[in-house]
């Protein structure tokens, strides 16, 4: 199957250097099945257990909290969105830049390149942020107020129109 | 200059753009009287021509003319050309008779301050009896 999916997203040719990354990969077959998140491990030999389910080093497993919300022994992976993530690197998906078998973080659906990423580099911090949408929005909020008076318009006065009971006269002589 | 601006540096000289009237409408024109202004189309027929309340002005009657002539040579539309210009001339018509509007009431309330407002020529409102 993977190797279907390699023929179909990725150029073919046995050369590729994608190919010769991912031979390596394609030993194994995964499920989705396999990632079903089991009770919260809560002895050493849970926790390696898990680790070796989810396909982790020991030292890279980290369980979400268990905190009620039904997530179990699922591992806390980092929250990198797929924007911060080597647009370079031949991913097995490049739509998601994720690698077969890989494991998916939990929120994995809002981490998309079109969506969330946590780890956003934005060049300015929060303060600055919030500094200058408040900076923008009162001077445009203090152009708003104080010009409010004094109306650009266009030197006619209202549309007449026939309704009854008004009456409305023209310049003409009668 | 602009409006913005004559607002600002002499507030209450010039009127605002759909501020009604402040003056009698016939003030002025107690020797002659005014035209008033009519409009041959009725309501039903409005009406029956699906007009939006907004296009119910003083040009209604030559927007029904023209959608008639656009009804009748179907898909033909250069044949009435002349009633889209007729329609579009009304429009002009009516634009120059609200510019004259503001432009009176902009010099009766220059006359206003000039003559205090006993002679100003304001709008009498209607007694209680």
């Amino acid at each position: 199957m993977a190797f279907l999916r390699h023929l179909v997203t990725r150029k073919v040719g046995v050369l590729q250097p994608t190919f010769l990354y991912n031979s390596a990969r394609q030993a194994g077959i995964q499920y989705m099945d396999d990632f079903i998140p089991g009770p919260y491990p809560k002895t050493e030999k849970e926790r390696l257990a898990a680790a070796k389910k989810y396909g982790l080093l020991p030292h890279e497993y980290k369980p979400v909290a268990d905190d009620g919300w039904g997530k179990g022994d699922y591992p806390h992976l980092p929250d990198i969105g797929a924007d911060s993530k080597d647009p370079n690197y031949p991913w097995d998906y490049p739509e998601f830049r994720i690698n077969y078998g890989e494991p998916l973080h939990h929120n994995f659906e809002i981490y998309g390149e079109d969506r969330l990423d946590p780890a956003k580099d934005w060049g300015i911090s929060k303060t600055d942020m919030v500094k200058y949408f408040v900076v923008t929005m009162a001077l445009a909020a203090a152009i708003a107020l104080l010009a409010d008076p004094y109306p650009i318009h266009r030197p006619v006065c209202e549309k007449q129109y026939p309704l009854p009971g008004k009456v409305h006269y023209s310049f003409e002589r009668p | 200059m602009g409006t913005a601006w004559t607002h600002f540096v002499a507030p209450g000289t010039i009127p605002l753009e759909f501020a009604e009237s402040q003056f009698d409408p016939m003030f002025g024109f107690e020797a002659t009287g005014r035209k008033e202004r009519k409009i041959d189309a009725t309501i039903a027929e409005m009406d029956s021509f699906l007009l939006p309340s907004e296009r119910r002005d003083f040009c209604a009657k030559e927007l029904m003319e023209y959608q008639t002539c656009m009804t009748n040579n179907f898909p033909l539309y250069l044949k009435c050309t002349h009633q889209l210009h007729h329609y579009g001339f009304c429009q002009y018509d009516d634009y120059v008779i609200r510019m004259k509007e503001y432009e009176r009431e902009k010099r009766l309330m220059a006359r206003a301050k000039r003559v205090g407002p006993e002679r100003a020529g304001y709008k009498v409102a209607p007694t209680e009896s």
